[in-house]
């Protein structure tokens, strides 16, 4: 009997073992948790492509909506069970880091094929943090000035040029607005305008060492103060909830600051609408101020399946996988195959201006708590800043109190 | 086998449960409001400066304490009110009555998160049906989502919608009043207004009582709406924390941060604060509610 029992929990405990599942087929299985997005069928199809190059890997996509993404890939780095592969190389890189493996040394033993230098040059910088590779990317926003062509021409508005600043972007902005049309938009809920207008003026919202929080400096007061006169005392922006809910699409806005490359599949889908990009004026401090971000797959640490994980990477970050998204709508992010005349024939035309807006595009501030302290604690006093007539210098002051009483309370509760 | 034994035997599974799955998390989320916990690192002990933070230093917590108290305190007396309401209405002898009773009832049963969504909708400043409907008789309506101002008060009147559950507790407490103290408050010459305040109501208290301390419970509690409106449309939380809740903020530190050592301290906090303020119901209680009645 007592012999039994032990078989019994013996054989339980091998039933909970962490031993990945053997694939009926015999293949190595690669699980990736994918962020569901509107891409998955360009996903899937790269997915049977890679299958078919790679017949012993099989990748195990294991779908969640993109809203919940994070939560539930800590909670199975939490309960050890991490994907082999995941999305990183956003804002959320600096919290991720401790999961990743470092693939360095593969990227060193295949760097051929990972071939780093077709990469852009900011996107080299920006996928290499501390000069360790963490993950290959697929494609990558930048901040970029989006105008409508048929509003301009219907103004005769001359279009939005490389040279300009925050002022000739506002005299434009302010001549447009009328008849309905504004002269550009104030994105909130986020950081995406805000902070890079806090950069354009030449302010940040961390110092260099990221223990301390600089939003309430005169440079940065001044990019806020900006932000709020767009809808304030220049009053080309309608307020927040009152502008076209379709935004830049609706035909209504002459200008999109700050709008990211993601946007250009949809854009192209409205065959009326009539545009082109530029890249971001320059603030007083001659900076653009906006910001690169990558979508780029990395490896758990814990990964049993680093070899075949990393073949999937490199697969697709690889020219193959890249042409396939310039297909599907998307921005090149290796520059040979930008150079080819199939990534060229699409809306916008002025491609230049994107090699323009990633030479000086800046990274998103490489802190864990980026992105807790810009929502969570300075976001509320930006909104009250365009909703309730609180100055600039007055929502900066609180935002950096609180942001700064945050980071005291997090170092000290930090062993 | 014993009386007392079977006895035993038969809530086992339900003591065994409770204890496992309701008393042990709530151990653990008490020690671990003592540490600081990330979920994929070791706890570490921090005494009691998750609380001292919350308390002193957190620019969250007093927010959506203020949030919720006004809730409740709107939304409470103005829900109770509308199902005492329509409850009546519903007690009166009309025809297709039980067909009414179902509509009425309809509403409380459809998911908050889904009406969290449809109410996001009707109030879109610009394309919401309220605002459509406003504009077509020359009244602009204001930013429901968009406005600091205006986005709690949304709330509190979507929150109107789900009074279904207090609306039969109210009926069935209209049916166990007297008919024949009714009858004879009648006879006496008691109108309308009358007859409610000096037969009806005194029936009705223990009823008012129940459900006042179930809406306040249930308004400190306050999420699905709250967070199924805020990603529908202003994002969670709302423009400037209009709409942040005491348990969205817990939410938001535990499932978006992971500051599990915090938001178990604001567990118990609300655990407290609730404990606190339904002693206080029940005691206030012994002067109002008439338990003899009925």
């Amino acid at each position: 009997m007592r012999g039994w029992l032990i078989a019994a929990i013996g054989v339980a405990l091998v039933g909970c073992a962490q031993n990945r599942p053997i694939d009926p087929a015999g293949r190595h299985k690669v699980i990736w948790l994918y962020p569901i997005d509107v891409n998955r069928p360009m996903v899937e199809d790269l997915i049977r492509q890679f299958e078919r190059e790679n017949k012993d890997v099989h990748i195990d996509v294991r779908a969640v909506p993109g809203s919940q993404y994070q939560t539930k890939l800590k909670t199975l780095v939490a309960a050890g069970e991490p994907p082999d592969v995941f999305v990183c190389g956003d804002v959320f890189f600096a919290y991720l880091k401790p999961f990743l493996s470092d693939l360095t040394d593969l990227a060193k033993r295949d760097a051929k094929e990972v071939d780093l230098n077709d990469f852009y040059p900011a996107v080299q910088k920006a996928m290499q943090p501390g000069g360790h590779i963490y993950f290959l990317p697929q494609w990558f926003n930048v901040s970029l000035l989006y105008y409508n062509k048929r509003i301009f021409d219907a103004a005769k508005e001359p279009y939005p040029r490389p040279d300009w600043t925050w002022d000739d972007f506002s005299a434009s902005a302010r001549r447009l607005t009328q008849n309905g049309v504004w002269g550009s938009n104030v994105t909130t809920g986020w950081w995406g305008e805000w902070l890079t207008l806090v950069h354009g003026a030449g302010g940040d919202l961390f110092d260099a060492s990221m223990t301390h929080c600089t939003l309430d400096t005169p440079a940065a007061i001044a990019g806020l103060t900006f932000y709020r006169d767009t809808i304030g005392k220049l009053g080309f922006a309608p307020p927040p909830g009152e502008g076209p809910s379709t935004g830049f699409a609706s035909d209504k806005l002459a200008m999109d600051y700050g709008g990211h490359v993601g946007l250009w599949a949809t854009y192209r889908k409205i065959p009326s609408l009539d545009w082109d990009i530029e890249a971001l004026p320059k603030g007083p401090s001659g900076r653009r101020g906006g910001e690169i971000s990558l979508t780029a797959l990395g490896i758990s640490k814990q990964s049993p399946e680093r070899e075949a994980s990393w073949r999937f990477l490199k697969f697709m970050s690889s020219k193959e996988s890249i042409r396939f998204h310039v297909s599907r709508g998307y921005l090149s992010i290796r520059q040979s195959v930008a150079r080819e005349p199939a990534s060229q024939h699409d809306k916008p035309l002025n491609r230049a201006a994107v090699e323009r807006a990633l030479q000086s595009a800046e990274p998103t501030p490489s802190t864990p708590d980026f992105v807790e302290i810009a929502l969570d604690l300075v976001q509320p006093e930006i909104d009250r800043m365009l909703t309730e007539n609180v100055s600039p210098a007055e929502a900066a002051k609180r935002a950096t109190r609180s942001a700064n009483a945050f980071l005291r309370a997090t170092a000290k509760r930090t062993p | 086998m014993s009386q007392s034994r079977w006895c035993w035997l038969m809530i086992a599974p339900v003591a065994v449960g409770l204890l496992i799955f309701t008393v042990g998390p709530m151990l653990v989320s008490l020690m671990l409001s003592f540490t600081d916990y990330d979920v994929v690192s070791r706890p570490s002990f921090v005494g009691s400066a998750n609380y001292h933070y919350l308390l002193t230093a957190d620019p969250s917590f007093w927010v959506s304490v203020k949030v919720t108290a006004m809730y409740a305190a709107a939304s409470v007396p103005l829900g109770l009110f509308t199902a005492l309401a329509v409850a009546m209405l519903l007690n009166m002898e009309v025809p297709f009555r039980g067909l009414f009773r179902t509509l009425y009832y309809l509403p409380t049963l459809l998911p908050a998160t889904a009406s969290g969504v449809l109410w996001a909708w009707i109030f879109h400043p610009t394309d919401g049906a309220l605002n459509r409907m406003l504009l077509s008789v020359g009244v602009r309506g204001p930013g429901w989502t968009s406005s600091p101002s205006w986005a709690l008060p949304a709330l509190i009147i979507m929150s109107v919608w789900s009074y279904g559950g207090a609306m039969v507790v109210f009926l069935a407490g209209l049916q166990g009043a007297s008919k024949t103290l009714l009858e004879a408050a009648g006879l006496d010459g008691a109108g309308p207004w009358k007859r409610f305040c000096v037969v009806t109501w005194p029936s009705l208290t223990p009823v008012v009582f129940f459900n006042v301390t179930m809406s306040l419970i249930g308004a400190m509690k306050t999420f699905d709406q709250a967070f199924a409106f805020g990603t529908s449309g202003p994002g969670v939380g709302g423009p400037a924390r209009a709409t942040l809740f005491y348990v969205l903020n817990l939410y938001s530190k535990a499932f978006e941060h992971f500051h599990m050592g915090l938001a178990s301290a604001m567990a118990w906090i609300l655990f407290a604060a609730i404990g606190g303020l339904t002693f206080l119901n029940f005691r206030l209680s012994r002067r109002w509610v008439q338990e003899e009645a009925g």
